[in-house]
């Protein structure tokens, strides 16, 4: 189980009230993002690619192997179009 | 001749004798080149004698709305402000949202053009058909916020203002023109209108504009904001933070450049973050004519050494400009120096690239704090308010930096150049290209120099999760950077916001403007993006013929490996993704339009 940082950006941050959590999960991306709506008891996990995307160390989520590794950072962010 | 949507009226004011004509413009012409940035490259093109001097009274200063602006479409209250640049000696439209647009076609025109030079401080009124000029002598010399309220109590509240404030009167390089708050900022449009010795122009108008076929106007408009409201950016993010939507986001994936782009990650930036903003400084929303995403905010530093502060914003440039580029991390040092550029009238984008750049300098010795005066260097505050005011004055190394980073480059040498952070002499904004290569494409080929409002490759390289791209890889990055330049152009050129396309489909953009106009090429979304074409290939016939300098970006981007973040150990590759963009463009390896793309584009 890899212990991971969790970061909640913009409208996801308004929406837990959280900036970011430590906390160990599933190293399968979909199993920890249901684990984290657990942890912060919203469902967020439903608003994936509807109203935020995930960066894992920085890069979007879909670019990469959905596997978590101990140390990753996982941030919520919400969709956006530009600056 | 019956117009929809457009006045279909042309203002042109001869501020060198004080007279004026009032002219048609054609509905082919129209057609074509859309209106805004469009018509006033079209205008300026055919009109501008080549070669000629940016603050001679030769340059024309145009004022271009879009067959949208002023309308009951969403987010429509558009204009640009087009010239041969001061500060890069090519094109430069310089695009502001607010209330000026659609008051000038309230007034009777869809453009504004300015010729010549007043041989005294003028402000111009424009009242419907009436046209007149008053002096400007007591105008000379007051700030932007003065200017617009003396203004305002002589005409009338109704009376929309663009003026500048004392940086175009020193027709520093960096200015911009100011109204009502929104800027046209770029490139230095202000140092323009100083040249022309015009202070400030004073619209009025009451007409109304005719609708081609009310009826599908209502109806795709009523789909338009519905579309904005269920958007996670415009009726989400957006709102709530304005453009700092992106601040954490843009720092989490190593795109937020740091001291003048050293780095790319902000240890601070949780400081600047856009909730901090929000949580700390917001005190009201604000929107621009017809728009219900409301992006703009007014802020108030509530405590802190420059509490009482306040600016309309801060806007994500600023928050990097005045925050990570300058190793800032007091939002109320943000908040005083984004006000201080609009009560100046400059560009907060370029000052604060600029200052991070000297502040560079001095950590390398090639400045001298002994010859600044006091110590520039990144993290104090104070003396970044400090130069921000020297540069709006033009005092001290102020007025060497007020001509921009390449200029202030140049007469500092021992390689100062290659940190200088611009493209074309312009300024680049907050994204670092080695942690999106797309972003270094739109940088090296945007019309206007450093700029990320031609494209924007960031959205499917990182914060979108359709049309994905690898930010580190070169793989259709040509391609959607020529697509995203035309269609911005589309959207410049239609008196639309930008941001409306975050929500909105070109398709939903063209209905609306064929429901509005009439004009049966907008019918066809393939023909209007060839118009975005036309136009991005006139602005570079336009920049060809002033000797624009080569497509690419600062040694550093290049040649120096980004040293922190998720891209470590990224150069930009510009080299392949350049070739591979001439190559869809139509231009050939020194980036000149081939004369059969000039052909179908109807540019012979």
């Amino acid at each position: 189980m890899p212990r991971i940082t969790v970061k909640f950006f913009a409208t996801v941050r308004a929406k837990t009230g959280l900036s970011s959590l430590e906390i160990e999960v599933a190293p399968d991306l979909m199993e920890a993002l249901t684990e984290i709506d657990n942890h912060v008891g919203i469902p967020l996990a439903q608003g994936l690619d509807q109203e935020f995307t995930l960066l894992v160390n920085g890069r979007n989520y879909l670019l990469g192997d959905k596997v978590l590794r101990p140390n990753d950072r996982l941030a919520y962010v919400t969709l956006t179009g530009g600056g | 001749m019956t117009y929809f949507g457009y006045t279909g009226k042309r203002l042109t004011v001869n501020l060198t004798d004080q007279t004026w004509t009032v002219s048609e413009l054609s509905q082919d012409l129209l057609s074509s080149y859309i209106g805004g940035k469009g018509l006033a490259a079209r205008i300026l093109y055919d009109e501008l004698e080549a070669g000629c001097g940016p603050l001679s009274p030769q340059n024309m200063l145009v004022f271009a709305t879009g067959p949208l602006t002023g309308t009951l479409a969403p987010l429509s209250g558009r204009m640009v402000v087009a010239a041969k640049s001061p500060l890069t000696g090519i094109w430069v439209d310089s695009n502001a949202g607010g209330f000026l647009g659609p008051e000038l076609k309230k007034a009777g025109y869809d453009v504004l053009v300015l010729t010549g030079k007043a041989s005294n401080p003028l402000t111009l009124i424009i009242n419907g058909d009436q046209i007149r000029f008053e002096s400007a002598d007591r105008l000379w010399g007051l700030d932007t916020e003065e200017t617009h309220k003396v203004l305002k109590q002589t005409y009338g509240q109704d009376f929309r203002i663009a003026c500048i404030g004392p940086a175009g009167e020193r027709l520093m390089p960096l200015s911009a023109i100011i109204s009502e708050m929104r800027a046209f900022g770029r490139a230095g449009v202000g140092a323009v209108m100083g040249s022309k010795n015009l202070k400030a122009v004073a619209v009025h108008g009451q007409g109304s504009l005719q609708v081609f076929d009310p009826e599908e106007f209502l109806l795709n408009n009523k789909e338009a904001y519905n579309e904005l409201a269920i958007s996670p950016d415009t009726g989400g993010g957006r709102p709530r933070y304005g453009t700092n939507v992106i601040y954490s986001a843009m720092n989490e994936s190593g795109v937020h450049p740091v001291h003048n782009f050293q780095s790319s990650v902000f240890e601070h930036a949780e400081d600047l973050s856009e909730e901090r903003m929000r949580a700390d400084l917001v005190e009201k929303d604000k929107a621009c004519f017809g728009c219900p995403v409301a992006c703009s905010k007014f802020s108030k530093v509530k405590k802190g050494k420059y509490k009482g502060n306040y600016a309309e914003g801060p806007e994500y440039e600023n928050s990097w400009a005045f925050g990570a580029q300058c190793g800032n991390n007091d939002y109320g040092a943000v908040v005083t120096a984004e006000h201080l550029c609009d009560l100046y009238g400059m560009d907060s984008i370029s000052t604060g690239n600029v200052i991070g750049f000297a502040m560079e300098c001095v950590q390398r010795g090639i400045l001298k704090t002994e010859d600044i005066g006091y110590d520039l260097r990144f993290g104090n505050t104070e003396a970044m308010i400090r130069m921000v005011r020297q540069i709006g004055k033009g005092e001290g190394y102020g007025r060497l930096l007020g001509q921009g980073s390449k200029a202030t480059a140049a007469v500092l040498g021992n390689g100062a150049e290659d940190f200088a952070m611009q493209v074309k002499g312009l300024e680049l904004p907050a994204y670092d290209p080695r942690a999106v290569y797309g972003m270094g494409l739109a940088y090296a080929t945007s019309d206007r120099g450093g700029c990320h409002l031609r494209s924007w490759p960031i959205a499917p390289e990182i914060l979108q999760t359709h049309g994905r791209m690898d930010p580190y890889s070169i793989e259709f990055k040509a391609e959607f950077v020529k697509n995203e330049q035309d269609m911005i152009s589309v959207v410049d050129s239609s008196g639309m916001c930008l941001f409306a396309t975050f929500a909105l489909s070109p398709r939903q953009i063209v209905r609306l403007m064929h429901a509005l106009t009439g004009i049966a090429s907008f019918l066809d979304t393939n023909k209007v993006l060839e118009a975005g074409e036309r136009i991005y290939n006139l602005t570079r016939l336009f920049n060809l013929r002033e000797g624009v300098e080569r497509d690419t970006l600062p040694p550093r981007l290049l040649t120096e490996e980004l040293p922190d973040g998720p891209g470590k150990g990224n150069k930009v590759p510009l080299a392949e993704m350049l070739e591979e963009y001439y190559l869809i463009r139509g231009w050939d390896e020194n980036g000149q339009p081939l004369r059969e793309k000039l052909e179908q584009l109807g540019l012979v």
